[in-house]
């Protein structure tokens, strides 16, 4: 076997007369694509960073933007602010996480694909719904909880919760994608760990706990590796919970910095919000080898040749991490749901004071609005070919950089990384300016399909990593075998790791649609009123004062439906569980 | 884990889908090349056939029009046929759009209406507009007599730019009506006082949207920026960007007063039922009126359908098109003194027997936007 393997990774440096190794030709191709659709617009917001010219003179270049941006007042505070918050819901989500991808993969529990479909739902919430119905709830004065804990209690007299601190900002993002979006991608690495090491250890005297802790967790180093290094990168670009929780108590943080110089001055510095976004990238730069260091250095496989399926059986303890999902997932899906449907029926959400409490006048606005029913088709449209597109693209990336030896494949990494490091309000700057300058571009400018491209786009960093996870976690043998039978990588790719990382592909396509119809700042400024789509037209609502909040409402609950509609159909009609099914 | 005979099922299934869904896209339709204008001579009917040519009206708004106007713009297109392609959003995003477009030598956009503060720091001096007067050619509208004081209103310093066709009073404060009497805030100079410490909250003074009213309290000869540096250094003031957020932290008594309001956020919390009101004033520092983010009119240069646009400045300046306008936007006044005002809401129409300061119409007011904005940002530590 160790022959087959050295044979299949040295062949592409070997050149028969004619026919160039297909890596030649692959990869300065995939390399020249994606890179220019990536870096090109980023080169073009670094560029235009540095010009210090005024508004209609020629361009004039210096460091001016760079000097003004880090020398604010309160950057230092903002980011240490950043870090603070991180570093807080990181230690309490991510364990969480893990415990719950875990136990929903691992144990033998009662409706596991039920729960786990569930983090899905909370994952498709936006995370301004989930924050607004905390607010409602937890507002020291008038939140709704406080108010009744307050009558039942009457000793108690302010308080007793209060949103608008430190914890409660940790709490939002608790309660938005932390824990809901890391469950979702690790529950189906948990599930593709091959269990005959698991016995092993137990064979061997080792608990359940010692057992998770010093076998399965190692194992497990990959997918969470990637999912702490795709928070890291965010970390810098978390904006609503901030925003809405944090600026009552003058609790700024690196990304509302930024927001304001890109969004809330007139006109916009969009000079140095560049300036301050490039930390991400400095944060890349030092990621990207780490993260190569840590993954080359263990023994990652979980699923060879002899896959022995199996699960952890509790017998009535498994009601105990069963009902502590359950509650987890009232929290992460009920108060929101519950908050955005009530709402959407109230003259005013979250104002039961009124004389007149609830209306349809809200529901039947958005219902009867032509705008709605374009925007429907464009949304469906958009999220459809976006779920399609993305997942064989972004899994035959991800295949190139872990399973061939190909010469770029860093470069290509980095480039996938980078992408990362720029927040959507000024990626899409770069983007339209890529789109106007770019001849060939220019006739899909205006068009849903320019949409397509960038919602495509968007979702590549997660998409490609979860991919890499996913490969990793697979032997070589697999991969040699199918060369030894004469198989090339393209025919090794679609017949051998198509059909296995498929229930992957089928979570990556869901993402994307998900991604696709909520984007907003990435494509706002290439949306016009013929392709405008319901997360844009949300926006507007929201964004325009008086009462049409709850509309926009309404129109979050109507992408939610059209998202959970198609992951339940994708349920049912291919009948795939995310990941290997262990009987 | 799924054969690859069901792998080719679920791609022949989603490259179906694929093909479903791209055969049912309509198609985007290219944009429309200019044409020279017709009916220079003041021909409207021969205007009217080169503007139904062009077929279609592009027009940018910011925030404030595209949730003020865009009930008045279906009027235009019911009767000349034309469809009004309405680009809604924030002025700043508009703005970086049309400004990236015409620097491709890309030319979309025909009209724009919006905030004065986008206008003046950004269109204006990358010379995106061209004179709108020169448009002028029914009768009604080239009457001066028709419009307040018997002359136009320019929000450009150059006063050929920049129509502004309504003004009305607009409130600075807003407040708590179970926590502040209306006559606790008599003067400006009433919010200094310590017993408001910590309870104000207040839009963002260098927003898109806010800089107007700024810039009435920078500019004000007994207020400027020591007043302004006072407000917000010393009464602990709250800045938020969203209108909403702020008129219902007033609601709930979590802040007594809310500062640079825009819209009709306040009022229609209050027609709800809310414990909120605005404060139109007069105060002891005068009255004022303002065009706010949807009463100017600007025709770019190069627009993609002249004719059209020419069309619709006649047509939207005229006592029909005014009425329209009103009636879509009641808390916007006509700056047309020949039609009827019963549409707009009491509370912001102008008095004739107050003296306003209209600042949006003097230029050297205008052109000072870019220093408040620069002071503002010092004051707020940013």
């Amino acid at each position: 076997m160790a022959a087959v393997q050295t044979a299949s990774l040295t062949a592409p440096h070997t050149w028969r007369l004619g026919r160039p190794p297909a890596g030649a030709i692959v990869m300065p191709i995939v390399i020249v694509v994606l890179g220019f659709y990536v870096v090109y617009p980023l080169a073009l917001i670094l560029l235009n960073s540095f010009n210090v010219a005024r508004i209609a003179e020629p361009a004039r270049y210096g460091l001016e933007n760079w000097m003004a941006a880090f020398s604010q007042p309160r950057l230092l505070q903002s980011l240490a602010n950043t870090i603070l918050v991180y570093a807080l819901y990181t230690s309490i989500g991510f364990p969480i996480a893990v415990f719950i991808a875990w136990a929903l993969a691992r144990i033998r529990m009662p409706f596991a694909a039920g729960l786990e479909f569930l983090f899905w739902v909370s994952f498709m919430l936006p995370s301004l719904f989930t924050t607004i119905g905390w607010m409602m709830l937890l507002d020291p004065d008038l939140g709704l909880l406080n108010v009744a804990i307050r009558r039942a209690l009457p000793f108690i007299t302010q308080g007793p919760f209060n949103i608008f601190t430190v914890s409660g900002i940790v709490w939002a993002h608790l309660m938005g994608t932390v824990i809901s979006s890391a469950v979702m991608l690790l529950t189906p690495a948990f599930r593709n760990m091959d269990s005959s090491y698991e016995e092993a250890s137990r064979a061997s005297g080792a608990s359940n706990i010692g057992t998770l802790v010093r076998i399965t967790l190692p194992l497990m180093i990959p997918p969470l590796t990637i999912v702490v290094m795709l928070n890291i990168v965010r970390m810098f670009q978390s904006f609503e919970v901030e925003q809405l929780v944090g600026t009552p108590i003058k609790f700024y943080v690196y990304s509302t910095q930024i927001y304001q110089l890109a969004r809330a001055s007139e006109p916009p510095q969009y000079g140095q919000a560049t300036a301050l976004a490039s930390l991400t990238l400095l944060v890349i730069v030092i990621l990207i080898p780490l993260q190569r260091w840590l993954l080359s250095r263990r023994q990652v496989t979980t699923v060879s040749g002899r896959f022995h399926p199996g699960l952890i059986e509790l017998g009535r303890w498994r009601w105990l991490p069963f009902g502590l999902i359950v509650f987890v997932l009232v929290l992460l899906n009920v108060v929101p749901l519950a908050t955005v449907i009530l709402g959407s029926f109230m003259t005013r959400a979250g104002f039961f004071q009124l004389a007149q409490v609830f209306t349809m006048k809200h529901w039947l606005n958005v219902l009867m609005d032509n705008q709605f029913r374009s925007a429907l088709f464009n949304t469906v449209l958009l999220s459809s070919v976006t779920a399609v597109i993305s997942p064989f693209l972004f899994s035959f990336i991800a295949y190139v950089l872990v399973r061939t030896r190909w010469r770029g494949r860093m470069l290509l990494d980095s480039i996938v990384w980078s992408s990362g490091a720029v927040p959507g309000i000024l990626a899409s700057l770069g983007l339209l300016w890529m789109f106007l300058s770019t001849p060939f571009l220019r006739p899909i400018y205006g068009t849903i399909w320019a949409l397509v491209l960038v919602a495509v786009l968007q979702g590549k960093l997660t998409g490609i990593q979860l991919s890499k996870g996913i490969f990793l976690q697979f032997g070589q043998e697999l991969e040699d075998a199918a060369r030894a039978s004469g198989g090339g990588w393209l025919s090794v790719y679609v017949r051998i790791w198509l059909p296995l990382i498929t229930p992957t592909l089928i979570l990556i396509g869901m993402m994307h649609f998900v991604i696709a119809a909520q984007s907003t700042s990435h494509i706002v400024l290439l949306a016009t009123r013929d392709t405008i789509t319901l997360s844009l037209l949300a926006l507007e609502l929201a964004s325009g004062g008086t009462t049409q909040r709850e509309e926009a409402g309404i129109i979050g609950l109507i992408l939610v439906l059209l998202t959970v509609g198609l992951a339940l159909v994708a349920r049912r009609v291919f009948g795939i569980n995310i990941g290997i099914r262990h009987q | 884990m799924l054969h690859p005979g069901q792998v080719l099922r679920l791609l022949h299934v989603l490259i179906a889908l694929l093909v479903a869904i791209t055969a049912c896209t309509p198609q985007a339709s290219a944009p429309t090349p200019a044409a020279a204008p017709a009916a220079s001579g003041g021909d409207f009917d021969q205007l009217v056939q080169a503007a139904k040519k062009e077929g279609e009206l592009v027009i940018f708004l910011g925030r404030a029009g595209s949730r003020q106007l865009r009930d008045a713009f279906p009027a235009f297109q019911q009767k000349f046929g034309i469809k009004v392609t309405q680009v809604a959003g924030s002025g700043t995003e508009n703005a970086d759009k049309v400004l990236a477009e015409r620097d491709t030598g890309v030319y979309t956009a025909d009209l724009w209406m919006g905030g004065l503060t986008t206008i003046n720091t950004r269109l204006l001096p990358k010379k995106a507009f061209d004179p709108i007067e020169s448009l002028f050619i029914l009768a009604e509208v080239k009457d001066k007599a028709a419009w307040m004081k018997g002359q136009y209103w320019w929000g450009d310093p150059d006063k050929q730019y920049t129509f502004l066709f309504s003004a009305s009073p607009s409130p600075l404060i807003s407040y708590n009506s179970n926590l502040v009497k209306p006559d606790e805030i008599a003067s400006f100079y009433d919010l200094l006082d310590p017993k408001w410490k910590g309870k104000i909250v207040s839009r963002d003074p260098t927003a898109a949207g806010t800089g107007g009213n700024t810039v009435y309290f920078y500019s004000h000869p007994q207020l400027g920026k020591e007043f302004l540096r006072r407000l917000f250094t010393e009464q602990d003031v709250t800045v938020v960007d969203d209108a909403r957020q702020a008129t219902e932290w007033l609601a709930l008594g979590k802040y007594s007063l809310y500062l640079l309001g825009s819209g009709s956020d306040v009022s229609d919390a209050q027609d709800q039922g809310l414990p909120v009101k605005d404060n139109y004033g007069p105060f002891k520092e005068g009255a004022r009126i303002t065009a706010g983010g949807a009463g100017s009119l600007s025709v770019f240069n190069k627009a993609a359908h002249p004719n059209a646009s020419k069309l619709f400045v006649n047509w939207w300046l005229s006592k029909e098109g005014q009425i329209v306008a009103q009636k879509a936007d009641p808390l916007d006044q006509s700056l047309r003194i020949d039609i009827p005002n019963d549409h707009v809401t009491p509370a912001t129409r102008r008095s004739p027997t107050v003296e306003y300061s209209f600042l949006d119409a003097q230029p050297e007011i205008v052109s000072s936007e870019g220093d408040m904005l620069a002071f503002m940002k010092q004051v707020l530590g940013r």
